[in-house]
């Protein structure tokens, strides 16, 4: 049977090699990664909070000074998000918040951010756990979908997510430039 | 392939004559003072006497609180925890439908704990040990709270429903005696079995379910279907009436382990905003929630038309069809159970809700936690949009 080709260009090509590679990544890759992923989610949701207007009003109804912490257990990596009184999130040192969303296993973390299976998936899939208010913890899922959808091209973020928002393209790369500058001033 | 858990370590003491078994389920657990908790109706319909007088015989010191209301609230809450201490109890037993229940669990908290801040333990896993033993006897089919890991109480200072989840507040055992739902009369038997259909079928269709939930799932709505019109005809049908609480328990444990969806999500904020009846609730919002689902899930919802309506109306369907067949029957099942019931089918006919409410309600319903395990993400206008077909 003649083997089918991929190109570099072709959707198939990503879903077959960098998506499924995870699987043979050692333990220091995928705590390299995640630990990249986590500063990355972290210092994006800080930017995006000011950013971005359906994050900015999910964070309204949050009171001053909550914290959220995503943790991968043990405790291979971490952060801690406070919101402050403009309502925007900012990285805090606490090590306990008021709603930490925790993941199981470093493999499951790995999964989890190549978009392998999207965030409320995983936590049907019993991936991630709660600890917390339930409904602050549904509107930090219906935050990350948004923070999704406007830093990963819609190919990715329609993996991640259940329904990809209506964003406007102009709209998402303008607000996805000023996020991964923001990203960038952060990390280096 | 998918990774799954599934996890109900509730003792099931079910069928005839399970009350007797009771007490030396009791002595199992060295409990020797048990404090029922129970509501004035089931007190006045003879329940709790028929468990009290079967643990007398045992030779076992009961107490009893009777005083627990149609919603479960902080105040009763906190009354059953001051009862217990008082007395030195050392065990619970619940009788009764939901709210029963629910205080049971959520006062065992305060004892086990010894604390009198309900508060600090809400949200999700914010218990860390065992509680004391508790058991539940449900009085109603519906709830399927005998198997479930959460509690709702209601605060009434913030007018919210606070929520509790964590697996020590499963029981340890869970009781189902055909005599203790003989005297549900039909409107609330038709609601409750609905509730437990819906949490069937939820389930079935949600983002957690898994193989061991779709098998409780199935089987409870086949045998809701099955019985739930023999049990309006002939109340007093113990064989029935024990099928119809035996497949409340059996959605529960199914949805206890793949969580609920949207349905859920309406009804909860419907109840909270409106003090529309749960089980009323679901009655309404059910075929519409399936329906919005339809293009997503047509299949999966069209696979239900098996155990719901029987092989015979499954095979004569071509399968593009099952699904709109599925909703068809839910339809048809809610118009025979408005006729011989009264029990409402839209949001108008509660006479409990007007437009007005629609935004609170979608707002509540869009922060609700079983939007999560819902197949499909659902914005504030799809929600506002269901709201409006449900009430016509």
């Amino acid at each position: 049977m003649k083997k089918t080709q991929l190109s570099l260009f072709h959707t198939k090509y990503w879903t077959k090699n960098l998506l499924v590679m995870p699987n043979r990544w050692s333990f220091s890759q995928q705590l390299s990664y995640c630990k990249f992923m986590l500063n990355l989610i972290a210092n994006g949701l800080v930017s995006a909070s000011r950013h971005d207007l359906t994050i900015r009003q999910e964070l309204q109804t949050y009171p001053i000074g909550f914290t959220i912490k995503m943790q991968i257990l043990p405790n291979h990596a971490s952060f801690v998000l406070q919101v402050n009184e403009k309502h925007q999130l900012m990285i805090c040192q606490k090590s306990s918040a008021d709603l930490t969303i925790f993941i199981k296993h470093l493999h499951l973390a790995t999964q989890i951010f190549t978009f392998q299976e999207s965030t409320a998936q995983a936590f049907a899939n019993d991936r991630m756990t709660v600890d917390g208010d339930i409904a602050f913890a549904v509107r930090f899922v219906r935050i990350l979908n948004q923070f999704q959808a406007l830093i990963l091209p819609k190919i990715l973020a329609k993996r991640a997510i259940k329904r990809y928002p209506n964003i406007l393209f102009r709209q998402k790369i303008a607000t996805a430039s000023l996020i991964y500058r923001d990203i960038v001033k952060a990390t280096f | 392939m998918r990774y799954y858990e599934f996890f109900c370590p509730v003792k099931l003491l079910a069928g005839l004559s399970a009350l007797d078994h009771l007490a030396f389920e009791l002595n199992q657990l060295n409990v020797k003072r048990p404090l029922i908790i129970t509501g004035q109706q089931v007190k006045s319909l003879g329940l709790a006497d028929m468990v009290i007088e079967s643990l007398q015989i045992s030779g076992m010191t009961v107490y009893e609180f009777n005083d627990v209301s149609m919603d479960s609230s902080f105040t009763i809450v906190k009354q059953v925890a001051d009862y217990y201490r008082e007395f030195s109890c050392d065990a619970m037993i619940a009788i009764g439908g939901g709210s029963v229940i629910d205080t049971a669990k959520a006062s065992n908290i305060l004892v086990s704990e010894n604390s009198d801040n309900l508060y600090l333990f809400a949200g999700v896993n914010h218990l860390t040990r065992p509680l004391k033993p508790l058991i539940i006897i449900p009085t109603t089919s519906g709830t399927g709270s005998e198997v479930t890991n959460v509690a709702v109480i209601f605060d009434e200072n913030s007018k919210t429903k606070v929520s509790f989840m964590s697996p020590y507040l499963l029981p340890n055992i869970a009781l189902l005696d055909p005599r203790m739902t003989q005297s549900m009369p039909p409107k609330l038997t038709a609601m409750t079995a609905m509730d437990a259909l819906t949490h069937a079928i939820e389930s079935y269709i949600g983002l957690g379910k898994n193989p061991l939930s779709d098998a409780y799932a199935t089987t409870a709505i086949r045998l809701i279907s099955e019985n739930l019109f023999d049990v309006i005809n002939h109340p007093q049908n113990h064989e029935k009436r024990f099928a119809l609480a035996q497949a409340s328990t059996m959605a529960g444990i199914a949805f206890s382990n793949s969580m609920v969806g949207l349905v859920h999500s309406l009804g909860h904020a419907t109840g909270a905003v409106c003090g529309v009846p749960h089980g009323q609730c679901m009655n309404i919002f059910l075929p519409y929630v399936l329906e919005y689902h339809r293009p997503m899930i047509g299949e999966k919802i069209g696979e239900l038309l098996l155990p719901l309506a029987g092989i015979d109306v499954y095979t004569q369907t071509p399968s593009r069809k099952r699904a709109d067949r599925m909703i068809e029957h839910i339809i048809d099942i809610k118009d025979i159970l408005y006729q011989k019931t009264g029990l409402a089918r839209t949001l108008s006919e509660t006479g409990q809700v007007n437009e007005s409410d629609f935004q609170k309600i979608a707002d509540k319903a869009f922060d609700d936690g079983s939007m999560v395990y819902n197949v499909v993400e659902s914005d504030i206008n799809d929600i506002l949009a269901l709201l409006t077909y449900s009430y016509r």
